[in-house]
């Protein structure tokens, strides 16, 4: 743990020197990861898949703010889909519009998620970004996640019917309209996956904000619960086809993850919490508060675990220190030499 | 030397308010209350109306072949009425949610544009107690002025 500490904060240190550089390679790698899945998940346009291009809009993401991370993506997602006829294209431009109209605008901040969401489920951590947004962020954010789940369920349509797509022809647009959205609404797994994002999202957030030691880790461990009890009910329930083994393997990935990065953002030593309560003319406080856990402090802990074990005839206390001799001082001449100095 | 780094401290503060965190509350509080509600009101209005009329669309394209094969059958005044009741439902709900935010957001926004202009003023006051020869000066500059 003590080595954890100290890497964390060697970490902190070098980012503090080189924060401007270390952002700039973070959101260029960010941009890679987002834009290669894209590539790798669609690749149905030969000019949106070039990798020059992709490195070259990465390069972009990189110097410009977070938010310009999925306004690409959604771009790129909607680029892809022209790959495939005018018509998927049109369709995936006015789901990304709807979903802006709709829940976007209301939380521009977490328009991260509307790439992470699909990104992270298409690698199998399903419930990876809501325990995150629910430790991190609000219950709103609740409507950025459901957005990426959203785009992820088109995302994997226009796959599983991309060859069928390709050898259709654009004025066959009836069939070619039923399998690009055919049963989207309708479609079951969807919508288990949004009521289980929504519930491990708000739980986790409930669970974290409680007062109890390790609230944190707790909230973790339920959000990845919480998921796989949605799709056992989902498959015995709603008669869903989830691989059940996928989902419990990527919930304890997904805890795994989340834990990671909580100890990176947020440490704390609950073995140093205190309880306290004081009052002001208008409220009562009742506070508790816990340390942030640091390297030092983990040290300080294990030496003075160490100290305090009693040698022989000698008590594991401080030592003493001598009370200075009062009365053998002349104050009233101190007095007098300072008012002579003055 | 402390009182000035005092000083330092809370202009920082304020200056990290200005473009931080409070960037969006000091523009909120240039609006009227009423005027705030009603410009989000008719922003969600439009907003809410292209965002029906295109899931709608969604819902026709996803649908075409069985409407295509249905549409001598279909009862057109029946579909219109529906579409009709679902828009004002949506509607509804809509601007329910936004008046809700637009109320919270602007409440907050005015506590805390309270809390900048309170620190705001203890920095002028500080400044002023700090230095009385600036003040003496500002008087000087009003008296030759006038």
């Amino acid at each position: 743990m003590t080595t954890l500490l100290e890497l964390k904060e060697k970490m902190k240190t070098a980012y503090g020197s080189y924060s401007a550089y270390v952002d700039i390679v973070l959101k260029f790698l960010l941009s890679c990861v987002c834009f290669f899945w894209i590539r790798m998940a669609m690749g149905y346009s030969s000019i949106f898949s070039n990798i020059f291009i992709l490195l070259i809009l990465a390069l972009l993401c990189s110097v410009l703010p977070l938010k310009v991370i999925p306004i690409c993506s959604g771009i790129l997602i909607t680029g892809q889909a022209f790959g495939l006829g005018i018509d998927a294209g049109i369709i995936m431009l006015v789901i990304y519009l709807v979903l802006i109209i709709m829940f976007i605008r209301f939380i521009p901040d977490d328009s991260l998620a509307l790439i992470f969401t699909p990104m992270t489920m298409s690698f199998g951590f399903f419930p990876l970004v809501p325990i995150c947004f629910g430790l991190r962020r609000k219950p709103v954010s609740i409507l950025s996640v459901i957005s990426g789940c959203i785009v992820y369920y088109q995302i994997s349509m226009l796959a599983s019917n991309a060859d069928q797509l390709k050898k259709l022809e654009l004025s066959e647009y009836a069939t070619r309209l039923q399998l690009i959205l055919g049963g989207f609404a309708a479609n079951k797994e969807m919508i288990v996956n949004i009521l289980a994002f929504s519930a491990v999202l708000i739980i986790v957030y409930a669970v974290r904000r409680m007062s109890f030691d390790h609230s944190f880790n707790v909230a973790i461990i339920i959000g990845g619960v919480v998921y796989i009890a949605f799709a056992v009910l989902g498959n015995v329930v709603v008669g869903t086809t989830m691989n059940l083994l996928v989902a419990a393997a990527g919930s304890a990935a997904a805890c795994i993850i989340a834990a990671i990065l909580q100890f990176f953002l947020l440490s704390v030593d609950y073995t140093g919490s205190e309880k306290m309560e004081f009052e002001d003319d208008d409220y009562y406080y009742y506070v508790k508060a816990i340390p942030k856990a640091s390297a030092f402090r983990m040290k300080q802990r294990q030496s003075s675990k160490t100290d305090s074990e009693p040698e022989d005839g000698e008590h594991g206390y401080l030592p003493l220190v001598e009370k200075p001799d009062v009365e053998s001082v002349d104050f009233e001449k101190k007095l007098e030499d300072s008012l002579k100095n003055l | 030397m402390l009182a000035d780094e005092d000083r330092v401290r809370a202009m920082i503060g304020l200056t990290r308010y200005e473009n931080g965190s409070g960037k969006e509350a000091l523009r909120l509080r240039k609006y009227y209350r009423t005027d705030y509600l009603a410009l989000e009101l008719i922003k969600t209005f439009f907003l809410a109306t292209i965002a029906y009329f295109l899931i709608l669309t969604l819902l026709i394209a996803g649908n075409a072949e069985y409407l295509l094969d249905h549409v001598n059958s279909m009862d057109i005044r029946l579909a219109g009425s529906y579409i009709l009741i679902g828009y004002i439902v949506f509607m509804g709900i809509y601007l329910a949610i936004t008046y809700i935010r637009a109320i919270v957001r602007y409440g907050r926004a005015k506590k805390s544009v309270r809390e900048y202009e309170n620190k705001l003023h203890s920095l002028k006051e500080a400044s002023r107690e700090k230095d009385p020869t600036e003040s003496l000066m500002e008087l000087f500059d009003m008296g030759k002025s006038k």
